[in-house]
């Protein structure tokens, strides 16, 4: 059965796959919803952002365990730039200065 | 159930029974329609976040969008906000790129029709090139999240489907979600 981001997974919670970056003050976020599929997700990450497919599998695990997580960080322009391609693949995405 | 295969030379296919091609078509035509870009609003029906700032005669421009989210939760779950926490900065954000983001996706949308066209009444194979793949991997997700957003979906759909009485309306749009879902399983396992 295909795996959507609010299904049980039975995983050892691996180590947080944030990016934080002082010199990156703006971060875009990724909400956890019932309707996105966990490949489809980590196949966005690997083909947007170009991560490797352990770091976009951690970065889906993150969204699925957390509710959210921290996919991008850097100037604000560049985060409105990442939500909206997040928007554009269907992704639950926002922005904010990184707290 | 039909389902993706990649095959030679990085096309991906599926073969599709023409019951599966109007199911198909008919929900990939009711997203395109909800993304249809509204005409610009008239001068009467001032932003009011333009108003709230006294900028009311600066009007909206040619090719800018609305600044305000859609009220139809399946819409607004297809363009969400940008910035929960932050009216204005929202406004801006949607008044900048909702058109181009409604634009994008009604055109993976009309992607995905026209490659329905050639087995639409009889079925057969459609095959696609790459970037027909990501217009239908696109398509496929937005029909889920809208069909997903009105039929209330929080929860594996394959039990929710088995509490549902035989007769139960919601059987049938259920069960199409659950079909376009393994669609899209099938396709992100295939992509090139």
């Amino acid at each position: 059965m295909p795996a959507v981001l609010t299904a049980p997974v039975e995983l050892e919670r691996p180590e947080s796959a944030e990016v934080t970056d002082p010199q990156r003050p703006w971060v875009t976020l990724v909400w956890n919803d019932p309707v996105n599929l966990m490949s489809y997700v980590t196949y966005v990450f690997r083909t947007h952002f170009g991560y490797s497919q352990q770091k976009a599998e951690a970065l889906m695990l993150d969204v699925h365990q957390k509710g959210r997580a921290v996919v991008s960080s850097g100037t604000r322009e560049e985060m409105e730039r990442d939500v909206e391609a997040m928007h554009s693949y269907g992704l639950w995405a926002t922005l904010q200065k990184d707290e | 159930m039909a389902r993706f295969r990649r095959g030679r030379g990085g096309l991906v296919s599926i073969d599709l029974d023409p019951v599966e091609v109007d199911v198909l078509g008919s929900l990939v035509r009711e997203v395109v329609e909800l993304l249809d870009v509204p005409p610009p609003q008239p001068t009467g029906g001032m932003d009011p976040l333009q108003v709230q700032l006294g900028l009311q005669d600066l009007g909206t421009g040619g090719h800018e969008g609305p600044a305000s989210a859609p009220e139809d939760p399946a819409l607004r779950r297809l363009l969400p906000d940008a910035y929960p926490d932050d009216p204005q900065a929202a406004a801006e954000f949607r008044r900048f790129t909702e058109r181009s983001l409604r634009e994008r996706k009604a055109e993976a949308g009309r992607r995905m029709l026209v490659s329905l066209e050639p087995v639409q009444g009889q079925g057969g194979r459609v095959q696609l090139d790459a970037d027909g793949a990501r217009a239908w991997l696109a398509a496929l997700n937005d029909i889920r999240l809208a069909l997903g957003t009105r039929l209330g979906v929080d929860e594996d759909v394959e039990e929710v489907l088995a509490d549902l009485d035989d007769d139960d309306p919601r059987r049938y749009a259920f069960a199409v979600y659950d079909f376009a879902t393994y669609l899209q399983e099938t396709l992100v396992r295939s992509m090139p």
